[in-house]
């Protein structure tokens, strides 16, 4: 290992440096240095990434260094960043901005892996720092369960995932991904593969690996559902468009992701048009924004990567904001107890609002180019049955982002006024907001 | 700059009426009121400029992202900065109309009402093709809220119904966009340049689906027009006024615009059906219409068949039918929203829009049931109304290359006698079911009636001001249907 290679790795030591310094001072400062700590760390791995060189380079037979791996590493930190500064005030320990770094860890060791090894051991750094962040309040018993179940339920995709990895190992005698190109025709290869992409898919709560969704993001704090959706998605998606470009668009596990992402576009937004809890709703759309982020990595144009990347930034920063906006303290979880949000807390309203036209694509947020990014790349791929079924899927969005918003907008049920957020989260609210409808006209920051 | 200021200044003025609501609901009336008619200034001096590298009045381009090949391309010719001008003075008729009838929200409902003519004037004048999506996705939202919000009893379904059609339609618009620009090598969206190039027959033809979607949906033509009465019907007097005077211009427009220019082959082969498909509307948009007993879906049918004579006299492409097509949008523009306005001031009055429990208002209220009268007259193309030349023109010009459908087509204006008597019967004749007294037009009512009366009437008897700044337009998109 040479000093380029080491200084390739220095976001990911920044992350590790954080999350291990942090966990030792953690008992002795209290929450609020942590808090801060984990921004700072977050932050410095995000202009990090950035700075460095974006030439492909193998770094060690582990991790591949390009621009996917060190663009994607710079929006999961921001994303994590935004997750940590989001964190309420009334209900934090030291331990989640710990367990928000991690997680971010994980996903960016998955964003560069090259490698079976690295690849498992992101996932389930990603997996574990879930768990904790679903489960942390032990006094509330819906959480805990949700907790359980996500456990249970991944240890099963793991597995799914070892098993492929064992069966890729015995068919070329190599844990690299590189080496498993071109095995179209070697059914024990295939298999492999198909495993490998079943664990995945779960992470990406594509159907019908989706079971854990709804009730997860329904029932665990709002930001622990927003990481989940925004950085573990993310993560993932980027190891999937990375490996479909190792494999060489070996056809098998394009046919399988595409076909997963087919249902997931159409099936998550059919799920989400009757849901009337808002957090539910943005799970179940999550399974479908999961299909377009898969969509955009199985697309053969070279912009298809770009559009991923933006794709990725484009959902945390509305998922981060949606979550943000909802009080799950006042009761705000319903769609009736939204209703006159805009009016009640014109900030919540304005952010809720955006976000949501965000998730359904339309101008002028920062969802409707990475809608054109996801149709372009299909379109111009001639994957014409995933450019349907993202089609259908996106009018389906329509009516149920659209029912929420007029909620939104309704006059007031009551005329009880919010309490105010802390000035941390209010800014950090403020700042996603802007950055929705920014991103939309100089999405150039992908390119 | 005159075009970027007709899309920021509405935009920016939302904003402010938005601001403004907090302080004081009336002056935020006022100043929309007056920030529309000043806006819509701004395109007069447009018009009376000579037209320079064809029938263009004026062309701005500024780079935006060059490595996607998207620009800030703008141009606009006499039919767009009419279709502008028409939308300005439609949102400024839209303040006016909800003067009693929209008391809450007002803020929001004057930002819905200058987006969705900021969104509109965007699309009439966008000439980069990314752009143009964006504009066409935008005016979704506002509109989307307008009916959803401040409409009749059953808003949200109808609004629901209009988003989901017109959003399935705008999908296939981006996919057919990003399918053509993208070909090119290095990437690019301006239309001009995408109309040089030689693109092959099946590109051409899909893209073009895909382009004929969103605008078809739009007009709305008669197979995929379903969602237009419940939209109009359940929206506020304004949001009718907006759908039916703008919004589905933006179709219209989209037609006249791109499928000739970027895929004149394919063009030249869809042209019968779109004939067809526009003299079905007219009989069928007809002949719904006179099946209706709510006074407000009668007059949304109508405007189906009205439209049908866009789409024929676009697609006829003769210099008659294409001129008669542009005449035809800003007369319709003013006659379906005048109707609107009588219908919306009919159901401020009585509670109801059902044609047999009104009547008798030639008696009750001599002023509105003249008013309502002339714009009847005006929507069945009587002579010396705005409506009778557009079309007039386009049934000579259709004659010309298909005789069938001009017969058919001017069977669909004996169909607009029939509604037309329907209307009149329910309204203005007849004895209503209770004969209490209504109030008359008063003198804010007249104040909008009076110049959309004025308007029809100026178009009708001395049209060819109209034509002549109408013309260079009509001449390019001839010859683009005659490459």
């Amino acid at each position: 290992m040479t000093g380029t290679d080491l200084l390739g790795l220095v976001p990911l030591m920044l992350l590790t440096a954080t999350a291990v310094t942090l966990l030792m001072a953690g008992p002795f400062t209290g929450p609020r240095p942590v808090l801060y700590g984990a921004l700072l760390g977050l932050v410095a791995a995000a202009f990090a990434s950035l700075a460095l060189p974006q030439e492909p380079r193998a770094l060690t037979a582990l991790l591949q260094l390009d621009r996917l791996a060190l663009i994607g590493w710079s929006v999961l930190a921001l994303a994590g960043a935004a997750a940590v500064a989001l964190l309420p005030d009334s209900r934090w320990g030291f331990e989640e901005p710990l367990l928000i770094v991690a997680a971010v860890l994980g996903a960016a060791v998955m964003a560069a892996a090259s490698h079976g090894v690295t690849l498992f051991l992101g996932l389930e750094i990603v997996t574990f720092a879930q768990i904790g962040l679903f489960a942390f309040e032990r006094g509330r018993a819906d959480a805990l369960w949700a907790g359980y179940l996500y456990l249970i339920l991944g240890a099963l995709a793991s597995a799914l995932l070892l098993l492929g990895l064992g069966l890729l190992y015995a068919a070329t005698g190599s844990l690299a991904v590189a080496d498993w190109a071109g095995l179209g025709d070697d059914r024990m290869a295939q298999t492999g593969f198909l495993l490998q992409v079943a664990g995945l898919a779960f992470k990406l709560a594509l159907i019908p690996f989706h079971g854990w969704i709804g009730d997860v993001f329904a029932k665990v704090p709002p930001l622990a559902a927003a990481v989940a959706g925004a950085i573990g998605k993310g993560g993932a998606a980027i190891l999937v468009a990375r490996w479909i470009a190792a494999a060489d668009s070996d056809p098998a596990l394009v046919t399988g992701l595409t076909g997963l992402a087919m249902l997931s576009m159409v099936g998550g937004n059919l799920l989400a048009v009757r849901e009337n809890d808002a957090r539910r709703m943005l799970g179940y759309s999550s399974i479908a924004q999961g299909g377009f982020l898969v969509a955009l990595a199985v697309a053969p144009v070279d912009f298809a990567a770009a559009g991923l990347l933006y794709y990725i930034a484009a959902y945390s920063v509305a998922l981060l904001l949606a979550f943000s906006c909802l009080n799950p303290s006042a009761g705000e979880l319903r769609i009736e107890a939204l209703t006159g949000l805009a009016r009640r807390a014109p900030m919540r309203g304005l952010g809720l609002a955006l976000a949501l036209l965000s998730l359904a694509g339309l101008p002028i947020s920062a969802g409707f180019v990475g809608k054109l990014y996801l149709f372009g790349a299909l379109a111009n791929g001639g994957r014409w049955g995933l450019l349907v079924a993202a089609g259908l899927g996106s009018v389906l969005g329509l009516l149920y982002y659209f029912r929420y918003l007029v909620a939104l907008f309704s006059d007031p049920a009551t005329d009880q006024v919010c309490p105010a957020a802390p000035a941390r989260v209010g800014l950090t609210r403020f700042l996603l907001t802007l950055l929705v409808v920014l991103l939309a006209f100089q999405p150039i920051l992908f390119l | 700059m005159a075009l970027i200021a007709l899309i920021a200044l509405p935009f920016a003025l939302g904003l402010l009426s938005l601001a403004l609501a907090r302080v004081s609901v009336a002056l935020t009336r006022w100043v929309t009121l007056a920030g529309l008619m000043l806006i819509s200034a701004l395109a007069i001096p447009l018009l009376s400029a000579a037209p320079q590298d064809g029938p263009w009045l004026q062309i701005y381009n500024q780079p935006w992202l060059p490595s996607l090949g998207a620009s800030w391309l703008f141009a606009g010719d006499g039919l767009s900065v009419s279709l502008a001008l028409t939308s300005c003075l439609l949102g400024a008729l839209c303040v006016a109309v909800s003067w009693q009838e929209i008391g809450k929200r007002v803020g929001l409902f004057h930002l819905c009402i200058c987006w969705t003519v900021a969104a509109c004037n965007g699309v009439f004048f966008a000439m980069d093709l990314i752009l143009f999506i964006f504009f066409w996705e935008a005016m979704l939202v506002p509109s989307f809220l307008l009916i959803a919000l401040y409409g009749h009893e059953k808003r949200e379904s109808a609004a629901m119904k209009y988003l989901v059609f017109n959003q399935a339609g705008g999908i296939a618009l981006i996919a057919a966009v990003l399918a053509t620009g993208a070909l090119v090598d290095p990437i690019n969206f301006s239309a001009f340049q995408l109309s040089e190039l030689d693109l092959s027959y099946d590109l051409q033809f899909w893209a073009l689906l895909g382009f004929s979607a969103a605008f078809l949906v739009k007009l709305p033509t008669v197979p995929l027009h379903a969602w237009l009465p419940d939209a109009h019907t359940q929206a506020p007097t304004a949001g009718s006024i907006l759908l039916a005077g703008l919004l589905l211009k933006t179709g219209a427009y989209g037609l006249y615009r791109f499928p000739a220019l970027l895929f004149p082959d394919a063009a030249a082969d869809l042209t019968p059906y779109m004939l067809y498909l526009g003299a079905l509307s007219a009989i069928y948009g007809g002949v719904l219409a006179a099946g209706q007993s709510d006074g407000k879906r009668l007059v949304a049918y109508t405007s189906v068949a009205h439209m049908g004579f866009v789409l024929m006299g676009i697609f006829a492409a003769t210099p008659l039918a294409l001129t008669g097509a542009g005449v035809e949008m800003i007369a319709h523009a003013l006659s379906a929203s005048a109707l609107f306005l009588m219908m919306g001031v009919l159901q401020e009055r009585t509670g109801t829009r059902e044609l047999g429990a009104l009547g008798g208002l030639q008696r009750r209220t001599p002023r509105l049931a003249l008013a309502l009268s002339f714009f009847v007259v005006a929507a069945l193309a009587m002579p010396g109304t705005a409506n009778f030349v557009g079309e007039a023109l386009v049934i000579f010009g259709v004659f010309q290359v298909r005789w069938p459908v001009a017969v058919a087509a001017a069977f669909g204006l004996i169909l607009s006698v029939v509604y037309a008597t329907k209307l009149l019967q329910g309204t203005v004749f007849g004895r209503p079911d209770e004969d209490h007294p209504l109030a008359d037009l008063n003198a804010r009512e007249l104040a909008q009636a009076v110049p959309l009366i004025l308007g029809i009437l100026a178009i009708g008897l001395q049209p060819q001001w109209l034509i002549n700044i109408l013309e260079p337009s009509v001449d390019a998109a001839r010859s683009w249907f005659a490459r």
